[in-house]
């Protein structure tokens, strides 16, 4: 870990806020992607990075360095998207083609975003809750065993067998589209 | 061999990794992340009141609880009506109690009350 996240950690731990801004803005770009990837919507991802790191700031005396700093925001971010997940499974099919778009908004980013949600949508919708975060994390954010099992608290043996129901279920969903 | 639902599979994990979702305005979110911090820090104090205000209210209900209690006990006692049977609350003065067990007292010793 480099010396001034470490310098920003032990100062949030005072209370100090413009050191909990530079920890924001390290992290924010990763917690938002990881946040759209898993919930597939705008406004949830962005609630969902505010949440993580409030939970971020008030529990910062609990950070041991056992693991990396972004392990630990990462099992924040998941713990509470995993909840979104499981407490409302069905919204996110009812909106694939709806595309809302807010006059104050910048269009060009809501059709990029639209078409990242399409296209995750188009395979991942029909994964369960905890299929999706291993998928998510270990295929797309590229995150090893040891960190998975750190941040969804699974043992590596049932870490595989999701990851391999996942890979299966979205290969015949990719087929089945193009049939 | 890579058959064809691999290589499909293959090409939608690349599309899917190559294009990364847009966050709308980073420096607002942070503001506003700020400002949702600084609320948390303070979550026994309602928004509308100032500190001193707040803390001179408590000190006040301090002070008053403790005279209120000094002065005043909750007794139960049951209500000498015939009909009813149900027990009625009412507020005795602390003096008041002690008189009445003091009468209660000397009327045991005279032989009035039978135990």
């Amino acid at each position: 870990m480099d010396e001034q996240l470490n310098k920003s950690i032990d100062l949030c731990r005072q209370g100090d806020a413009d050191a909990f801004r530079y920890i924001v803005d390290r992290y924010q770009k990763m917690v938002y992607t990881l946040a759209f990837r898993l919930l597939c919507n705008e406004e949830d991802a962005e609630d969902l990075t505010q949440e993580t790191f409030v939970k971020v700031w008030l529990h910062i005396g609990r950070y041991k360095p056992l693991y990396r700093f972004s392990t630990w925001v990462y099992k924040i971010a998941c713990n509470a998207a995993y909840d979104k997940l499981r407490s409302e499974p069905t919204v996110r099919k009812v909106e694939l083609d709806h595309c809302r778009l807010a006059a104050e908004d910048d269009p060009a980013r809501q059709l990029h975003n639209q078409h990242v949600r399409s296209l995750l949508l188009k395979a991942t919708e029909t994964l369960s809750p905890k299929q999706k975060l291993v998928f998510v994390l270990s295929e797309i954010e590229e995150l090893d065993t040891h960190e998975l099992v750190a941040i969804t608290g699974m043992s590596s043996a049932k870490i595989k067998s999701n990851l391999y129901l996942a890979r299966k279920c979205i290969k015949n969903k990719l087929s089945g589209y193009d049939e | 061999m890579m058959n064809d639902q691999e290589r499909m599979y293959q090409e939608w994990l690349r599309q899917v990794k190559a294009v990364e979702p847009t966050q709308g305005n980073p420096e607002l979110f942070v503001s506003s992340l700020m400002k949702e911090i600084r609320q948390k820090e303070r979550p026994l104090i309602p928004r509308y009141l100032s500190l001193t205000t707040w803390l001179s209210s408590c000190a006040a209900a301090c002070l008053l609880s403790l005279f209120f209690f000094q002065q005043v006990e909750w007794k139960t006692i049951p209500e000498v009506r015939t009909d009813t049977i149900l027990p009625t609350s009412v507020w005795k003065n602390k003096e008041d109690i002690k008189r009445e067990k003091r009468q209660h007292i000397r009327a045991l010793y005279a032989g009035k009350i039978k135990v």
